[in-house]
């Protein structure tokens, strides 16, 4: 609490309370912790600044209560709008709302997978094979899937991100076929 | 005709949050007074919130706080170059809908 404004605790418990419920019906809807203080964060600063507006620095808990009635009751919350709404442009690339694995994560997954399998190959190729020569198919595969998925989720972060690093790993790979075996 | 306008509305708030960040940064509170000026909308804290909350999660908005003259620190939401870009697409998705969609209302057949 900032120093200019002061809460008593009978006041403070009042909030907690609501900020409580409304933690509770978010916890219910299946949202994440972070997620959840987010949103608590912005209430608690929404009540704190119509309290500011309502009283002159020490309000009671009587104006608590009636700032608190102008909210959103916390069952709507619950209602969790977000779940379904406003989803349109990105429905394809998520599951749930909480997806773990979207088009543009298994892009990224595979533009790094790529080189991860390849490097790994190589080891395996020359210390446990004694020499044997690798082939770049897995890398081919993987990357030309990390691009082709980069491309279709190019509006998300991860997907654009998986695209470019896939790109530039085949441009790398095509230059250093064509040398070797020129 | 309740159900239908919350169906609307739901679709649009998100366009309305994003656009409403496009002119620069602002705090969750300032965000929601914005938008319940816009006749219509009427949105209020259990949507916006959420919406922000999950932008910031997926990289559309970014987040920093700064000390608020009155209690805890604002949280002030900006467009992320990624965010920024989206908002362009979804501008241009919705001037498709809206131009197709006032020319059935219109009776604008071909």
């Amino acid at each position: 609490m900032g120093e200019a404004f002061r809460l008593d605790e009978d006041a403070r418990r009042q909030i907690d309370k609501h900020l409580d419920s409304i933690d509770e019906a978010l916890r219910n809807a299946d949202m994440s912790r972070s997620e959840r203080q987010n949103i608590l964060d912005d209430v608690e600063t929404q009540i704190v600044e119509m309290l500011a507006a309502r009283t002159q620095g020490n309000p009671t808990v009587d104006d608590v209560k009636a700032v608190i009635a102008e909210l959103d009751p916390p069952e709507s919350y619950a209602a969790a709008p977000e779940g379904s709404q406003a989803r349109g442009l990105d429905s394809g690339s998520r599951g749930t709302a909480h997806g773990r694995w979207t088009l543009d994560k298994v892009a990224l997954a595979c533009s790094i997978g790529g080189v991860v399998v390849t490097v790994l190959l190589a080891l395996i190729g020359r210390f446990v094979l004694g020499g044997a020569a690798t082939t770049p198919c897995f890398l081919l595969a993987l990357e030309a899937t990390g691009l082709i998925l980069g491309i279709a989720t190019w509006h998300r972060p991860l997907g654009k991100a998986a695209a470019i690093l896939s790109a530039c790993i085949l441009i790398l790979v095509i230059v250093y076929m064509g040398l070797a075996s020129a | 005709m309740r159900a239908w306008i919350a169906q609307v509305r739901k679709g649009l708030v998100e366009l309305c949050i994003m656009a409403a960040l496009r002119k620069g940064e602002a705090y969750g509170y300032e965000l929601l007074q914005a938008l319940s000026n816009a006749e219509g909308l009427a949105v209020t804290e259990s949507t916006v919130y959420p919406i922000l909350s999950r932008l910031t999660k997926e990289g559309w908005v970014r987040v920093r706080a700064a000390p608020s003259p009155a209690g805890p620190p604002r949280r002030y939401y900006r467009l992320t170059p990624f965010g920024l870009a989206r908002l362009r697409q979804m501008e241009e998705y919705w001037k498709d809908i809206e131009e197709s969609t006032n020319a059935l209302i219109e009776g604008g057949t071909e």
